[in-house]
């Protein structure tokens, strides 16, 4: 059984949007997987269902081999399994140094002394957050908080990690830095689910892509031969990965997987 | 935006313990606060000053930083300094308007400079504080003074939001700005009430939001932080501690 399996979820906010409409999905341990859609496709509702955020109204979550009731003992321990990385960086961080910050989580995971000292300096490092960690979050640049945000919730040492648009108003620079992070944490055998609008870059790097509209999954696969499909690309209202266009155009026979083997072609 | 972080006073900040801060304080609050004549405050207004210079304030920065509550408090002065009577009284300066006398005494002089004194003497002690702890010592000393818990979460949450709250304010001010929406008095009002209430549902949102990540970092009620301030060394209590006596014993000389 895979890690993660959803059935028949639905999910509806209280002002009657249906934001999550039947969906089936199943992620297995280590797995890379992407959610793409256009804007209000549900995407980040989905994510907030699977941290245990929000309760579907009606379907069966499994992760782990454990059915998750909506009930409190059961979301706590939730938490600690399923990582969840806001949008919004600014939402998350709230103490008064970006140390603190991060050390809340951890301490909350239960760790002291010792293993508190590891595990942030482990997270600091990977995240290049140690040089903030006496400034107050308020004097931050977009991109640190993004970091800091990050790191905040590695530091509660999660099994699944799930990312809303990690790259949204990143520069180039930060947005290598947080694919390495990515990279990083698939070497850890970390689940990682991310939801972007980059289409190029989940070409070259999920092994799992999830195409959303409107509620509901339009399809699942790999994304060499999801984003191949130009029928499907036009109905979720995306576009093709800039290499498929490109051997398309050049008419190659074969289809690189990245744009480094694009360009060795 | 906050005053102690327009003023960084970097070297202070890192390594003063928070409670050697709060020392020093105490001294020049109660040694203002419980004086008897005019030397006190003078020497710890001198000192503070001092300081502040050493850790590379300028002149400028410090009148700016004083400058308002110094406005406010000086208005209090005159009116303590002023005599108004309608029998002439022994002064060092007197005018007659219509039947009332009005000026001040050697007496109502002395008691305005004292009190003047004093009431410096304790906003320097407390711009000391400010300027040189940052957010998260304040923070710490609430807790080491052992408030509950809840204020003080209060108080860290508050803060955050606070700032979060300025700086979209200011966006949103701006941005209307630059939409002209201030051109008119009427339609200055209008905006004005636009912002106000985009400030409050953004505010609720951002509360519940923040509420979810919280809870998804494994918040059950209580906010604990990694202790970043070493142990405090006795002896660096020292100094402040004798500072503090002498002050007071010298606040309670007749001079
Ligand atoms: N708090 C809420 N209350 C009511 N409806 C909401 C709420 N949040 C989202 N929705 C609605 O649910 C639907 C799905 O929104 P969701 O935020 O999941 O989309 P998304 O795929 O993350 O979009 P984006 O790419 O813009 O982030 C939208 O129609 C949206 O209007
Ligand atoms: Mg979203």
């Amino acid at each position: 059984m895979a890690y993660i399996e959803l059935e028949n979820i639905s999910f509806e906010y209280p002002n009657q949007t249906l934001a999550l409409n039947q969906i089936n999905l199943s992620v297995e341990k280590g797995q890379k997987l992407a959610v793409v859609g256009e804007n209000g496709s549900g995407k980040s509702s989905l994510f907030l269902c699977l941290c245990g955020i929000h309760y579907p109204q009606s379907g069966r979550y499994i992760l782990d081999g454990e059915v998750q009731k909506c009930k409190r003992k059961d979301r706590n321990k939730l938490f600690t399994k399923v990582g969840y990385v806001f949008q919004d960086p600014e939402v998350q961080l709230f103490a008064s140094t970006v140390e603190k910050d991060i050390s809340f989580g951890a301490i909350n995971a239960g760790m002291k002394g010792e293993a508190l000292e590891l595990c942030m300096n482990e997270v600091m490092a990977m995240t290049q957050t140690r040089e903030l960690k006496n400034k107050p979050p308020h004097q931050l640049s977009y991109g640190q908080k993004k970091r800091v945000a990050i790191a905040g919730v590695l530091a509660c040492k999660p099994e699944v990690l799930l990312l809303d648009e990690p790259f949204a108003w990143l520069d180039a620079q930060q947005k290598k830095n947080t694919i390495q992070i990515l990279d990083d944490l698939h070497q850890q055998e970390k689940t990682l689910v991310i939801s972007t609008h980059d289409i190029n870059f989940v070409y070259e790097w999920a092994d799992k892509l999830v195409v959303m509209k409107e509620g509901q999954i339009l399809a699942t696969g790999h994304p060499h031969e999801l984003l191949k499909d130009e029928d499907l690309i036009e109905r979720a209202g995306l576009e093709m990965p800039l290499v498929l266009q490109l051997t398309k155009k050049l008419s190659l026979d074969s289809t690189p997987e990245s744009m480094a083997a694009f360009l060795k072609v | 935006m906050f005053i102690s972080e327009k003023y960084n006073l970097l070297q202070a900040k890192s390594t003063w313990h928070p409670f050697e801060k709060l020392t020093f304080f105490v001294a020049f609050l109660l040694g203002s606060l419980l004086t008897h004549n005019s030397v006190v405050p003078f020497l710890i207004l001198v000192g503070i000053s001092v300081f502040f210079f050493i850790q590379g304030l300028t002149l400028k920065d410090l009148l700016q930083i004083a400058a308002l509550p110094m406005s406010f408090m000086l208005l209090a002065i005159f009116s303590i300094i002023c005599i108004i009577s309608r029998e002439n009284f022994e002064a060092i300066y007197l005018i007659k308007l219509g039947s009332y006398y009005i000026g001040f005494s050697d007496l109502s002089l002395d008691k305005g400079i004292h009190i003047m004194g004093k009431a410096m003497g304790a906003m320097f002690a407390f711009y000391f504080l400010i300027l040189t702890c940052p957010i998260d010592e304040i923070e710490y000393l609430l807790r080491k003074m052992k408030l509950p818990d809840l204020l003080i979460e209060l108080f860290v949450l508050s803060f955050r939001f606070i700032t979060i709250l300025l700086s979209f304010s200011r966006q949103c001010y701006l941005s209307q700005k630059k939409r002209m929406a201030y051109l008119s008095f009427g339609s200055s009002v209008r905006a004005l009430g636009m912002l106000v209430s985009s400030v409050l549902i953004k505010s609720l949102i951002h509360a519940d939001f923040s509420h979810q990540a919280l809870l998804n970092r494994g918040y059950k009620g209580e906010m604990k932080f990694l202790d970043t301030h070493g142990s405090l060394q006795v002896k660096r209590l020292i100094f402040p501690t004798i500072l503090m006596i002498g002050l007071i014993a010298l606040g309670q000389l007749k001079l």
